[in-house]
């Protein structure tokens, strides 16, 4: 016979795995890459916005005017056992722009990354969050308007 | 030499057939008409064409654009002037006869007969008047006759014109052996040169003979002479030997030469070959004539595509083809004779090229292909398949500075899309048509429709085709850090 508490555990576990699952079918939110293990770190926190300030990002938006001059992609990464590069692949147009290799400490950290905007960027973006495997924490959209 | 070997190599059994038809066509024409003005006519209408394809030959514009006019008003003038005529010799024959009998009469007019009945009524002094139709019809100019259909007898024809009988003073028209009428009232001729001792009798002999093909005996009922009126002239016969000449003239068995050559059938092998050379010549211009130079922009037909695979992008969906020929020819080309067609059942997925020949094009005959503009035609098939893919707002415009878009949520977020492998492999993203933020105050919701970049690719039955956008308008945050 299984004792209370170790039914109510594997309820608990399968209940998880379940909600994990969920997560990983939304590809904006994380999506493994066919082949590749899940990651070792965590994203908690990835946003677009305009500035950064005491390390806390600043006006984030959806869309952005390019007479502002610059977006910036911030993320804050945890639960890092050792340093890790993570890389912010923007995308214009669903073209591959530019790539940004960061390196994250642990056991918590927040980089960011940006581009300067010029007339010729206007339209939509996205910035495709990602570790060294490829696995896609996370894909931010954006536009740059007028 | 080469050239016609050629040219001979060339031909087709449907141009065999296309000459053999139309040079038996033209015999059987030329039977049928033979010796009638209509006859002439088609003749004089040839040779106004032969005339006008030499003037187009020697780049003679304006002759040849006048000769070509009055041969078309000929054609057309022929069929309402001797509407009569061709009635009278479709009518008087049977098919078998239109398309295979002789338009000789099969039976012989008994000339003796008529020899002794007219010298026979001279000598009586009783006045005739005895018409022998040629090839023309004369119901036209014959009026009030009465129909005898009586067998040509001396007795029979003397009785016609004996001083008692009704119909003595009327017309007898004799065709074979055979009394066809009585009674006919002939048209007076106009000529007013005509002596002044012949009477209305030779008066209306002539005004036949000088409108049609007929010969008209006269017997004069006053002195007893005969005459025999053959197209606008009247010539008196002295002796028997005299009016059988006129009259073996009249029927076409003058001289043993003439009857011997027509007995063997020499004329009719004589027409047919000029029948058949004159059709080949006609051919040979219309279809082998290099004259006329055309440039035609066609359609291109992919045929035989894999079921699995689509065409995504072709590099020419039309290809111009220089074409020569005669004239006619290219005049009467219709858009459907002329196809191209490239097989598509080797082609494999990604870039096909192709290189366009003779073989690839359908031609109407006699049609030469000079060039093919351009020569190659390049075709990218693709596999189909379906793949989900992220929509996002292509905004446009400008928001207001004080105002900050912080959020947006589409429904459905996601599209599925069918597409070319190869394109869709790239594309990881559908931008919906741009989206304005121009007249953005608040938050609120919009819809958009997607829009599907390459053209080729498109959304299954199950995607919905608008997308509802909720975004989330915020003001701007002073740099105190509180809403300005």
């Amino acid at each position: 016979m299984i004792p209370k508490y170790m039914r109510v555990l594997f309820l608990a576990l399968f209940f998880m795995g379940i909600f994990h699952l969920t997560l990983g079918q939304e590809p904006d939110k994380g999506e493994p890459t066919p082949g590749n293990a899940l990651p070792r770190i965590k994203l908690i926190d990835a946003v677009m916005c305009e500035g950064i300030k005491d390390g806390k990002p600043q006006n984030a938006a959806v869309i952005f005017s390019k007479s502002h001059g610059e977006v910036i992609c911030f993320t804050t990464f945890d639960d890092i056992q050792e340093n890790t590069f993570i890389y912010h692949k923007w995308f214009f147009r669903d073209v591959l722009n530019r790539t940004t290799r960061l390196i994250v400490n642990p056991p918590r950290w927040s980089t960011y990354s940006s581009i300067h905007v010029r007339e010729s960027d206007k339209g939509p973006w996205h910035v495709e969050i990602t570790d060294e495997q490829g696995y896609v924490f996370q894909i931010l959209r954006f536009s740059i308007v007028e | 030499m080469e050239k016609l070997i050629h040219l001979i190599a060339s031909i087709r059994w449907q141009d065999a057939v296309d000459i053999i038809l139309n040079s038996y066509i033209i015999y059987r024409l030329y039977a049928l008409f033979r010796g009638t003005i209509v006859f002439r006519v088609l003749i004089t209408i040839a040779i106004l064409w032969f005339f006008q394809r030499i003037a187009v030959s020697l780049g003679l514009i304006v002759t040849s654009w006048a000769i070509q006019g009055i041969t078309a008003a000929a054609a057309l003038l022929i069929i309402v002037v001797f509407r009569n005529e061709i009635r009278s010799v479709l009518q008087t024959k049977n098919l078998k006869t239109i398309l295979w009998g002789s338009s000789r009469k099969s039976i012989e007019t008994p000339f003796d007969v008529i020899l002794e009945s007219v010298f026979e009524l001279s000598r009586k002094k009783m006045g005739a008047l005895i018409v022998f139709p040629g090839k023309e019809d004369l119901q036209e100019y014959i009026h009030s006759s009465i129909t005898w259909e009586g067998v040509l007898s001396k007795e029979m024809l003397i009785s016609i014109f004996w001083p008692d009988n009704p119909v003595h003073d009327g017309a007898v028209t004799i065709q074979g052996n055979k009394i066809k009428e009585v009674g006919g009232i002939l048209p007076l001729s106009y000529q007013k040169d005509l002596p002044s001792y012949y009477g209305t009798r030779h008066r209306a002999a002539v005004g036949l003979s000088e409108r049609t093909d007929a010969l008209v005996v006269v017997v004069s009922e006053e002195r007893g002479t005969i005459s025999v009126a053959k197209g606008p002239r009247i010539h008196p016969i002295k002796s028997r030997e005299d009016l059988l000449e006129k009259m073996r003239q009249h029927f076409g068995t003058e001289g043993q030469l003439a009857n011997s050559f027509k007995k063997k059938g020499l004329e009719p092998a004589l027409a047919a070959l000029i029948s058949f050379f004159f059709i080949s010549g006609v051919w040979f211009s219309f279809t082998r004539g290099q004259d006329t130079l055309v440039n035609l922009e066609v359609p291109v037909e992919y045929v035989n595509r894999d079921p699995k695979m689509e065409i995504l992008e072709t590099s020419a969906n039309t290809v111009r083809l220089q074409l020569s020929g005669s004239g006619a020819l290219i005049k009467s080309i219709r858009p459907e004779q002329i196809r191209i067609r490239i097989d598509l059942i080797k082609a494999l997925p990604g870039l096909n090229a192709y290189t366009i020949t003779r073989e690839n094009i359908t031609l109407p005959p006699g049609v030469t292909l000079i060039n093919i503009h351009p020569p190659t035609v390049t075709v990218n098939l693709d596999i189909m398949i379906e793949k989900t893919l992220a929509i996002q707002v292509d905004w446009v415009g400008k928001l207001n500075e004080d105002l900050i878009m912080t959020d947006v949520r589409l429904t459905p977020s996601k599209i599925d899309v069918i597409g070319g492998r190869h394109i869709l492999e790239n594309i990881s993203t559908i931008y919906t048509e741009p989206v304005s933020l121009d007249s953005m105050k608040r938050s609120g919701n919009i819809t958009a429709k997607p829009a599907l970049h390459p053209a080729s690719l498109k959304t299954t039955s199950e995607s919905k085709d608008r997308v509802s956008i909720d975004y989330v308008i915020t003001k701007r945050p002073s740099p105190n850090g509180s809403e300005r």
